[in-house]
């Protein structure tokens, strides 16, 4: 592990783990990190910093391999139909279990002390939360959930497979087809993992670099520091009553990613950054209990998938509804009703298309005074905005403080051409 | 053994940190001039105060008889027109460069036109460019027609609610260049909306565009009254340029991340509860308000523009069955960029939601018959998942 990762290990943010007997070769960049048939996953406690320092109790899955840092829980990667094994050892002195939410893989309790091995295929290409489902959602809203990353096959090749799913709808696979072919989508097809001949992005933690060249994931959820101050305080044994978490839950920290405002502004992990016409997927999970509406500014976006269905219908919207997994229990979301604790979105990365002026015209050319303007000792150039949540109640730390909640950037680096703005590298 | 402390991240870049949280100041505009085909005018912010009901006042935790709102005003219209919540309309024509010429009275604040897609010194968000002082002129082309809104981004939780924001239409052209009804359209109608909908009487197939007869603009809102007893800068986070993320600098008494309603509106007209104290959820009166109340005839089109202009979940239900031909500005199915998506038919009756920003264009057909057919929405809290109102107005179909 070099320095640079050792330091974000001892972060909040993202780091990943592949699994599964169907590697993903070169995914990830050492042989430490490559795709192992079995990990192993043990329930811990850990102490979590907020945006303004303080400091709440959290549980969390550990994985025990060299990435072995803990909020959030690590990132799993597997292929579609491969198979998986995870040993989970229960580390807390209360019952715990394993679910990827919404399917039905998932282990039963696991004792205080005890220890289980769960085997299961790799279900269909999509974005999946792991959780435990246990005292729901106690357990869960605690700290115990993850990102389960399924990629389709065929995805080492890049050409195989241009899109996220198998199979994909005949929308889906148009806009697809379209990125990079067509009038209105100039540029470049979107690509499922970064190529072996561009050079790795010294940005990004290795271990989650190669996922994420045109990918993002932003993993939300919600803290109230004085009820996991609660659960700390009971014995062994003793659970939380659900109904009065339910209840009482009024979170005072909106976390994306594990981070909150500027840290999840600034975190090159959470922040998209591209040029014009480099079509990036994220991929939205919702771990806690407060319905998002996820705002993006400057592109409108297209909703690919609400939890793995891949839609018929692919709307170009700029802002929608990211659900529970309560709410998911209820009925399948779409875009007219519950959106859903997953989604995936596409973003195409034009040009910001309410620009005046000839569209031909290099925006290096267009906005010269606007990419030299410096504001506050920072230079206006790349050009940057925020997606942000709109339930703005999500964008305050403490009760106030905007906007150090649930938030990040989307960074347009260059023209179509490749030429960086000024500022960009 | 000590349990593992995880840090919060690495406050490495003070500047970068001190404009997240203090944006800079800044006025002037506009920056990389165009040739504008359209101009308004703007002014933030006006405060004016909405008179309660005495059957709202009498239950809101504020426990007064009016509650105080921020307004954006329009000062090229008399006041009583220009001073108005919601904030007045702005409508301006598919491809229409616009210039916006903000004045900022009161503080500084911005104008964020959601949705529309220019740079970020006219995107109106501060701590990606700037809050403005005195005037500032804002830049943007409107290329995609249907339905929009602005509003305040500055210390947005509290600025969105007090009311800073206004609705903004983009028209699509009139197919007949000869007659005497081009956009921008009356608001109310009758007009042009984008659309795909083969079919669907008047479609015009070769421009991807709908006649209308009547036309709604329902922004449905709630307020916590408590929140309106707040100034412009409560609970922001102290500015510090030495260190700005320092603990010491966060606000830990706030309470922007509560939000309890007391107040329910649609278009600026309180929904009045009809039903008696004990009945949960509590439901209002039918707004019968012209703002709200839809008036058409038979065999009309109507196009209905809806906006969640909350922090809510609202679940809207409407008693006519009805066309989605847009979501947040973009038409279904129109290409370029549209042709992945199709219009969505609603039958009367069936539920659909909204969360906070989000926006349905909805076309509906009266009846060859006259009536009176209701629209309800419940209002649905974004944790709990409770109804804590239902808001009620009408379609009167008439012969």
């Amino acid at each position: 592990m070099n320095r640079r990762d050792f330091i974000r290990y001892n972060m909040c943010g993202l780091t990943a783990l592949a699994v599964g007997s169907v590697g993903i070769p070169g995914l990830f960049a050492s042989q430490a990190e490559a795709a192992a048939r079995t990990i192993n996953l043990s329930f811990e406690e850990v102490v979590v910093e907020m945006v303004d320092t303080t400091r709440v109790y959290h549980w969390v899955f550990k994985s025990g391999g060299a990435i072995s840092h803990g909020f959030p829980s690590p990132v799993l990667v597997a292929r579609t139909g491969a198979d998986i094994t995870i040993n989970l050892t229960n580390n807390l002195d209360e019952a715990h279990a394993f679910q990827l939410a919404g399917t039905d893989i998932r282990t039963d309790s696991i004792p205080p002390g005890a220890s289980t091995v769960l085997n299961f295929v790799a279900p269909a290409a999509g974005t999946y939360l792991y959780i435990d489902p246990l005292n729901a959602p106690v357990n869960r809203v605690m700290g115990l959930y993850g990102a389960f990353i399924v990629l389709p096959p065929g995805v080492r090749e890049n050409t195989a497979v241009n899109t996220p799913y198998t199979p994909p709808t005949f929308k889906v696979q148009q806009l697809f087809n379209d990125l990079g072919n067509t009038p209105q989508f100039p540029g470049e097809p979107w690509v499922p993992l970064r190529p072996e001949d561009v050079s790795p992005n010294p940005d990004l933690p290795l271990a989650i670099e190669r996922l994420l060249f045109r990918t993002r994931i932003w993993l939300f959820s919600q803290v109230d520091p004085d009820l996991n101050l609660q659960v700390r305080g009971l014995g062994p044994g003793q659970i939380f009553d659900a109904g009065a978490f339910r209840s009482a839950f009024e979170p005072e920290y909106f976390l994306l990613n594990g981070k909150a405002g500027f840290f999840a502004a600034h975190d090159h992990v959470s922040a998209v950054e591209g040029f014009i016409g480099e079509p990036h997927l994220i991929r939205l999970l919702n771990a806690g209990l407060a319905t998002h509406s996820n705002h993006l500014h400057a592109n409108h976006y297209y909703l690919l998938a609400i939890n793995n269905v891949v839609q018929n219908s692919v709307a170009s919207i700029d802002s929608m509804t990211l659900g529970t997994v309560e709410n998911d229990a209820v009925g399948r979301g779409s875009l007219f009703f519950r959106g859903g604790s997953t989604q995936d979105w596409l973003i195409p990365f034009l040009r910001p298309p309410d620009i005046p002026g000839d569209p031909n015209t290099p925006l290096r050319d267009l906005i010269p005074e606007e990419l030299a303007t410096v504001l506050g000792n920072v230079l206006q150039s790349p050009l940057k905005y925020p997606m942000h949540d709109h339930m703005e109640q999500s964008q305050t730390a403490a009760g106030g403080n905007y906007p150090q909640g649930a938030i990040t950037d989307i960074m347009f680096l260059g023209d179509i051409d490749k030429v960086p703005f000024p500022g960009s590298v | 053994m000590a349990i593992k402390l995880i840090r919060r991240g690495v406050a490495d870049d003070p500047a970068e940190a001190l404009k997240f949280i203090c944006p800079p100041a800044f006025s002037g505009g506009p920056i990389d001039p165009q040739p504008a085909t359209r101009t308004l005018r703007r002014n933030l912010d006006v405060m004016i105060d909405l008179p309660l009901p005495p059957a709202v006042a009498a239950r809101t935790r504020a426990l007064k008889d009016k509650i105080r709102l921020w307004t954006i005003e329009d000062p090229d219209l008399p006041q009583d027109q220009g001073r108005t919540f919601p904030s007045p309309l702005i409508r301006t024509v598919q491809g229409d460069v616009v210039q916006a010429t903000v004045g900022f009275q009161l503080d500084a604040h911005t104008i964020h036109w959601h949705g529309i897609e220019p740079t970020p010194l006219n995107d109106g968000v501060g701590h990606t460019s700037f809050e403005a002082t005195s005037s500032f002129v804002y830049q943007f082309a409107t290329n995609t027609a249907g339905t929009y809104f602005y509003h305040c981004h500055k210390n947005t939780v509290l600025h969105f609610e007090m009311g800073l924001y206004g609705g903004l239409i983009v028209d699509p052209l009139n197919p007949d260049p000869d007659s005497l009804n081009q956009a921008p359209y009356p608001t109310g109608g009758p007009g042009f909306a984008s659309a795909n909908v083969p079919g669907f009487p008047g479609f015009d197939p070769a421009n991807f565009v709908v006649p209308y007869d009547v036309e709604a603009v329902w922004a449905v809102d709630s307020f916590d009254s408590i929140w309106h007893l707040l100034n412009h800068d409560a609970f922001m986070q102290k500015c510090d340029a030495n260190d700005p993320m320092a603990a010491a600098n966060f606000t830990n008494d706030g309470i922007l991340n509560v939000f309890r309603p007391d107040v329910f509106l649609i278009s600026g007209v309180v929904s009045v509860p009809a039903s008696s104290p004990e009945v949960s959820p509590e439901i209002g009166a039918n707004i019968q308000d012209p703002r709200v109340a839809i008036n058409a005839k038979v065999n009309q089109t109507v196009l209905i523009r809806l906006l969640n202009a909350d922090y809510l979940i609202h679940e809207n239900i409407l008693g006519l069955d009805s066309v989605a031909i847009a979501a947040d500005g973009h038409p279904f199915g129109v290409p370029p960029l549209n042709r992945y998506s199709a219009p969505v038919r609603i039958p009367a009756g069936r539920p659909f939601r909204t969360t906070s920003a989000r926006r349905y264009d909805l076309l509906v057909r009266t009846p060859a018959v006259p009536g009176i057919f209701p629209f309800r929405v419940k209002f649905i809290d974004w944790i709990s998942g409770k109804v804590v109102h239902i808001a009620r107005t009408v379609i009167k179909v008439q012969p």
